[in-house]
């Protein structure tokens, strides 16, 4: 998950367009999706994928099945209020516990839209912008297997080396 | 496309703000109705801080939308918006590139960034949405 800072060279798969001088090169969601994916069951606690967020620094994270097929995300946003102890928890601290138990097929978002790797980034973007996401799901195939995952970070890591 | 495009072609200059000596539950009404997480706090058009929702559920806990209980308004007004705020805050000049901007929204840690003059007056935002847009119409 981490990046350096030092400026990255396009990837291989990054063609400039011959068409016009004027417009960005395009770029596949495949080149600019992380690949090294953190992932949960839906089985897994509240309490688990807050850690995981907060140990590889990440925001989202895709929940899968059995066969690696996508069933749903959840992001901190999620699970901000199972991880902020309300007033009535403060002074229930075992309340708050047994609530962080709770496991992620309660709360998971289910209605995904998501993306295949040859798509173009610009895909991704018209769905983090149209319904207010932060990252965006990579599907392989027709059974949902997961593959990658595209955040707004991915691709403003590409508009700062196209703009 | 125009390479190094100024950062005021994107910013927006339509401001939601706060002021110093509101009560953090009026500024918390005013995100949820403005759909926002983040506000730039300002002091007579010079900008010295921002509150992020973050922020005021540090201070009120429990949920930022659902919770209304009296007590958690009531925490809410037992500190200031300036105690609350953040005042170490990464900001842009109007002069700068949209590159710039990207640059520094980059990194994933904050969403938004000041646009304030030498002055120290704030002229705009720009968040990381502002850029996503931007770059989708250059296809």
């Amino acid at each position: 998950m981490e990046r350096d800072t030092a400026p990255l060279s396009l990837p291989p798969s990054v063609t400039r367009s011959t068409a016009s001088a004027s417009q960005v090169p395009m770029i596949s969601v495949a080149s600019v999706m992380t690949r090294d994916l953190v992932t949960l069951t839906p089985r897994d606690t509240v309490r688990r994928a807050a850690e995981l967020m907060r140990s590889h620094e990440i925001r989202h994270i895709p929940v899968v099945g059995e066969r690696g097929e996508l069933v749903g995300m959840v992001s901190d946003r999620d699970l901000r209020e199972y991880t902020l102890p309300t007033l009535v928890q403060v002074r229930d601290p075992a309340q708050h516990r047994a609530f962080q138990n709770t496991p992620l097929n309660e709360l998971m978002r289910t209605a995904l839209i998501c993306v295949r790797p040859d798509e173009p980034i610009q895909r991704a973007i018209e769905i983090m912008l149209d319904y207010s996401v932060g990252a965006v799901p990579v599907v392989r195939d027709e059974a949902g297997t997961l593959c990658g995952i595209v955040s707004y970070v991915d691709v403003l890591w590409v508009a700062a080396r196209v703009l | 496309m125009k390479r190094n495009e100024s950062i005021r072609h994107i910013m927006s200059t339509e401001l939601v703000t706060a002021h110093p000596g509101e009560r953090l539950s009026d500024v918390r009404q005013r995100m949820l109705e403005h759909k926002v997480h983040h506000l730039p706090v300002v002091d007579g058009g010079r900008f010295i801080g921002l509150i992020t929702s973050n922020d005021i559920m540090r201070v009120h806990w429990g949920d930022f939308y659902s919770q209304q209980s009296e007590q958690a308004e009531a925490l809410l007004n037992t500190v200031s918006l300036r105690e609350t705020m953040q005042e170490d805050v990464l900001t842009i000049k109007p002069s700068a590139t949209v590159r710039d901007a990207v640059t520094l929204l980059s990194t994933g840690t904050f969403h938004s960034l000041p646009v304030v003059d030498d002055d120290g007056t704030l002229v705009g935002m720009v968040t990381t949405t502002d850029l996503l847009r931007y770059l989708l119409e250059q296809y």
